[in-house]
């Protein structure tokens, strides 16, 4: 029947229809294939309503690189991490109460703090010296990258609340150097931002106990971007505060529009050269990634310990080539991720 | 020319007829929703069906596929929800369950009621080969209408209504039914009183969009076991709370509920008050972990804060192998080699708050199950595996953990007596700690000072017992001379809870005679020492009974099962002194023991004033009547002493050392003879009363060794009366038998000497021959 239909069709014999039946059909499979080859229109416009600066660091998000466990021990627990402008690497290896420095490619060369780092969580390098919080010991022990202790930076010193009175010993979580030369910590006893000069005198702080803008819980770290932006991980509020250079709030980002919804415990925080804002995400296990509105780009990781996986991330650096640093902590390792 | 034409039709036609049936088959594939799994993946069903109306604004978004896809593609950008006006609605979250092979997708918040939604499934979903989805796929669905559920409700509350013992730091909370106007919930309309009418003042009043819970912090913490009355003002003139719509509540909302005694509250409330963070520790619908936990070990997830970093709570730090700690819980995955993997956190708390099923409130999170029961505080608790059930976690912690612990007679048990009482009513953590202890069994602190930790000035010990710490250590005012030495490390090894097992021991001397007492048995302190027989596990006996289970045959080795408990070996000290040393087992064949005499008489049971625990000093005269001996001999024995020549006994006090030797003994300036050096209060019997017999007791002393020290000619080599076996001379055959003193010199005899006090017979009345005849070139005695 059907093979009469069609020659039914070419007895009446119009080329025309011949013409229109094999057009119909390869714009069917043009369409096919096009569907399959280009992205959807809403993903589509989502890329470029963020498109700025380069195509692959802007645009992709970055991806897993490489991963290093520590050559000489084994990391155990690592929290935090940071490098040296000149390409060296400090791991925090918490769980050894140590901190272990590599070189750029991740080979071992020696520890540092052994003996009197207690749980360190926080590093910065500034000007050839490392400088570590440890919450515990409830002090910012300095290194020369030779080894040798310098003497602290802060220790059992109480902070004076704004009525004068005392409050806890400041337990320092993490450290950022701002491009005014201050050390800003997170103190995760008196619940704030506490500012030191370089000698460790106490300058200002801010921030108290509380939910509201501008207060916190348990702040476990911080990053202070380049026009002396704060950047603070509110972790317990599962929220980053971001306040100017002094200390007042300007807003926050809660993640709640992104694909994992809210953020569940935010840690280590870094801001890229594009203003990117890498949130290291404790339970969800990954990296978020925001743009400066709060937008989420991408979420980087997922629970597991495959490469490109978690196991309870916690902080995070981005160096001047633009590597990201991760510390895997249950997976006690470090995952580099970046753009090949 | 036509041939030419028919075959190019011919092949022109079967070119056509195969693309017709290629675009055929093409369009089936489109078409059917059957899809065999070697194509693309296709969408099966959604929940709302497409097309479908009235549907609850509460239910998520549920897309089922026809196989196994890959959840990283599950993304809001592939799955795209959109209302009538084309707004997206945001994920709360969107999880695959690859069980189900369907994808959830949660709104943020409720959808809009009277508003119709279109779901769009894009082909960035792909399977798990990498295949995409064959095709977006569309449907759409219409919600409920506003008609059916036209005012806002508040639909629960915490605390609940009516419930009791309520922690004091509680934060009080309303969820309603549809979004509110976060203006309207203010100081105004959202309120509490005491049961006294007292408002409560807020430190805040919030409202979280996404959970939809207005919550009330009040400013400082509640009266303790107080009513209160918490309103959410409800009125038709809009003073009170309304919805995001302006829709009021059109009536107040009150309930109430009454405090307890603590403070306790939700300390992961953060993570509660909204189930968006549930996704903090739980996946959806699969997970590595048991309870849909989604992390590999729960320890790592509560030490994520726990470590200090997020609490002030650290329980990591104390886990560490480099802790210095001796003694561990055994918890899981601490990284700790001598902490055993046996148990999750979730084992003793439960994470989700401190209620249990009926609201009521418990401190730490604390919750266990015995394996019938669910227990929350008390000793109960810890009882739930240390109890009268081995538990079988494994083979050895029955009897490594000594059993059963459970004994509601013992005195530290009674968590009614205020002193042990605490807020989680566990009476045992007053002693041990919780997860790690820096000392073994889970205690922080050295065995005695636990003890004295109490038992001090406080005097906090059962009636009647005093100032423990003072008994052994003294005060200004009681100086301590000798005592069981329960700090010594080295020397002697006894502890407290040698003679006291802290598990066991009741509120009541032996002599009480109940029974239970103050005392366990030393060789098993799973057992109470009382004088009761018949008492379930208790070891029968009076107080000398009890001392010489350790100054027995077989002082107490450690020992640790189920069944027996001895905490330390016992140790004794050196010494060269006592007579019988410190195996007094014969004391029970001594001639104050048949006088129904016990150690307690005589000695003091933890520390005394006095050398060797002794009640009394030493007596110092002769009409002593309150010493260690004359309190009960003085009538004779005291006078005796009192004649002109005598021992050198109740004059001299405080020589011996328990250490001295002989010579150090009877050194020129040390000389001294005190009772015990006749006569051992332990080991005297009855016609037998000094440790030695005949010349023997007396050469103890007087022996040659001590040349030099005066008594040169009285005994040893050059003492011709002992020296000549013939001569059978005794030292009584000259002086007095009993030697304390005599009205003669050199406590010799009356009927030994003349008139001119020399010696006029040797042991007159003997049956030997000897007279001072015999003697004659020893003129200067035998005159």
């Amino acid at each position: 029947m059907l093979y009469q239909i069609i020659n039914l069709d070419i007895e009446r014999g119009t080329r025309k229809r011949i013409h229109g039946l094999i057009f119909a059909f390869i714009l069917i499979i043009i369409l096919i294939v096009g569907g399959m080859v280009f992205k959807s229109p809403l993903s589509g416009k989502k890329v470029l309503a963020n498109s700025s600066g380069s195509f692959f660091s802007d645009t992709q998000p970055p991806q897993f690189l490489y991963e290093f466990n520590g050559s000489n021990q084994k990391f155990k627990s690592p929290l935090a991490v940071t490098t040296s402008t000149e390409g060296k690497i400090f791991v925090a290896d918490t769980g050894h109460s140590q901190i272990q420095v590599l070189s750029a490619s991740g080979k071992w060369e020696k520890d540092l703090g052994r003996g009197s780092l207690s749980y360190p969580t926080g590093l910065a390098y500034f000007e050839q010296k490392l400088y570590v919080c440890d919450p515990q010991a409830q002090k910012i022990f300095v290194y020369q990258e030779n080894g040798e202790e310098l003497p602290t930076l802060l220790e059992h010193q109480k902070l004076i609340l704004k009525d004068g009175k005392p409050g806890q010993v400041i337990r320092p979580s993490n450290i950022q150097v701002s491009s005014d030369h201050l050390f800003y910590i997170t103190d995760i006893a008196n619940q704030c931002v506490v500012v030191l000069d370089q000698q460790g005198k106490i300058l200002k702080s801010f921030g108290s106990s509380g939910t509201a803008d501008g207060q916190f819980n348990y702040p476990n770290a911080l990053f202070i971007d380049k026009d002396n932006k704060i950047y603070v991980s509110d972790s317990n509020n599962a929220r980053l505060q971001i306040f100017n250079s002094e200390g007042e709030f300007l807003t926050k980002i809660t993640g709640s529009n992104g694909k994992l919804g809210a953020m569940t415990l935010p840690r280590g925080v870094a801001v890229n050269d594009q203003g990117q804002i890498y949130v290291v995400d404790v339970f969800s296990n990954s990296v978020r990634v925001y743009d400066e509105t709060g937008y989420e780009l991408w979420v980087l990781g997922g629970m597991g310990s495959n490469q490109g996986q978690f196991n309870f991330p916690n902080g995070i650096c981005i160096d001047n080539k633009g590597l990201i640093y991760i510390t895997d902590r249950e997976n006690n390792r470090i995952q580099v991720f970046g753009y090949k | 020319m036509r041939n030419n034409r028919d075959i190019n039709y011919t092949q022109k036609s079967i070119i056509l007829i195969l693309n017709f049936i290629i675009l055929a088959a093409l369009m089936v594939c489109f078409i059917t929703p059957v899809q065999a799994l070697t194509g693309n993946p296709i969408v099966t069903s959604t929940s709302p069906e497409d097309q479908k109306e009235r549907v609850d604004i509460n239910l998520p978004i549920y897309i089922t596929f026809d196989r196994d896809m890959d959840d990283s593609t599950m993304t809001g950008s592939n799955i795209v929800v959109k209302d009538s006006k084309g707004q997206s609605v945001p994920a709360r979250g969107i999880h695959y369950d690859p069980t189900s092979k369907t994808t959830v997708f949660i709104p943020q918040t409720s959808l809009k009621q009277d508003e119709s939604y279109e779901i769009t499934i894009l082909t960035g979903i792909k399977d798990t080969t990498g295949l995409p989805l064959l095709a977006n796929y569309v449907s759409s669905f219409k919600t409920t209408l506003s008609s059916d559920t036209p005012q806002p409700l508040v639909i629960d509350t915490i605390p609940k209504e009516s419930i009791s013992q309520v922690g004091t730091k509680r934060v009080v909370s309303a969820q309603f039914n549809h979004d509110m106007d976060p203006k309207s919930i203010n100081t105004a309309t959202f309120t509490m009183v005491d049961q006294n009418n007292n408002p409560v003042t807020a430190k805040s009043i919030t409202y979280d969009e996404s959970s939809r819970i207005a919550a009330f912090v009040p400013a400082s913490k509640l009266i303790t076991n107080t009513k209160y009355t918490v309103t959410i003002k409800g009125a038709p003139d809009g003073s009170g709370v309304k919805d995001s719509a302006g829709v009021n509540l059109n009536q107040n909302y009150v309930w109430a509920f009454t405090t307890g005694n603590t403070e306790f509250y939700d300390p992961h409330g953060i993570y509660m008050i909204n189930s968006n963070a549930c996704a903090t520790c739980h996946q959806t619908h699969n997970a590595l972990n048991t309870s849909l936990i989604n992390k590999t070990t729960e320890t790592a997830l509560c030490f994520t804060c726990h470590d200090g970093t997020g609490s002030n709570i650290n329980i990591s730090s104390g886990m560490l192998s480099s802790s210095n700690n001796q003694s561990f819980h055994p918890i899981m995955d601490t990284g700790n080699p001598q902490a055993k993997q046996l148990f999750q956190c979730s084992d003793c708390h439960n994470p989700h708050g401190d209620a249990d099923a009926f609201g009521n409130t418990y401190e730490k999170l604390l919750r266990v199950n015995d394996g019938t029961n669910t227990v929350y505080q008390g000793n109960e608790f810890c009882l739930a595996c240390h109890g009268k059930t081995d538990r079988k976690f494994t083979d050895t912690y029955y009897n490594n953990s000594a059993g059963d612990h459970h004994d509601s007679i013992a005195a530290h048990y009674d968590t009614t007596n205020s002193i042990l009482d605490s807020v989680t009513k566990i009476t045992c953590t007053k002693c041990h700690t919780s997860h790690s202890g820096k000392y073994t069994q889970l205690t922080d602190q050295l065995e005695e000072n636990l003890c004295l930790s109490c038992h001090n000035n406080q005097a906090n010990s059962h009636s009647g017992q005093g100032n423990i710490q003072e008994q052994f250590f003294g005060s200004s005012t009681v100086t301590i001379i000798s005592k069981h030495d329960i700090t010594s490390s080295t020397e002697g090894k006894v502890e407290c809870t040698s003679c006291h097992g802290s598990h066991t021991v009741g509120a009541a001397s032996l002599s009480e005679g109940k029974a239970y007492s103050d005392l366990s048995d030393p060789q098993n302190t799973k057992n109470v020492f009382t004088t009761v027989a018949g008492t379930p596990n208790a070891t029968i006996g009076n107080m000398t009974d009890f001392c010489l289970r350790c100054h027995g045959d077989n002082p107490p080795t450690a020992a640790r099962s189920a069944i027996q408990v001895v905490p330390f070996s016992i140790i004794f000290p050196q010494t060269t002194f006592i007579n019988s040393g410190w195996n007094k087992t014969n004391y029970q064949s001594s001639i104050h023991f048949s006088n129904g005499i016990s150690c307690n008489q005589c000695h003091e049971p933890h520390g005394s004033s006095n050398p060797r625990l002794q009640s009394r000093p030493e007596d110092n005269s002769t009409t002593s009547t309150s010493g260690e001996c004359l309190s009960c001999h003085s009538n004779d024995i005291g006078p005796s002493f009192n004649q002109t020549s005598h021992h050198p006994t109740l004059e001299i006090v405080g020589q011996h050392q328990d250490t001295e030797t002989v010579s150090s003994k009877l050194s020129t300036n040390n000389r001294h003879a005190e009772c015990v050096d006749c006569h051992d209060p332990h080991s005297v019997t009855s016609g037998a009363l000094t440790v030695k017999q005949g010349n023997d007791l007396c050469l103890d002393c007087h022996t040659q060794s001590t040349k030099g020290s005066g008594f040169t000619k009285e005994a040893g080599g050059d003492n011709l009366h002992l020296t000549k076996p013939e001569h059978n001379i005794n030292c009584s055959d000259c002086h007095v038998k009993t030697p304390h003193g005599s009205p003669n010199p050199k406590l010799l005899s009356t009927t030994s000497i003349d008139s001119n006090s020399k010696i006029v017979s040797i042991n007159s009345g003997s049956t030997n021959s000897w007279t001072k005849e015999s003697c004659g070139t020893v003129t200067e005695c035998h005159n």
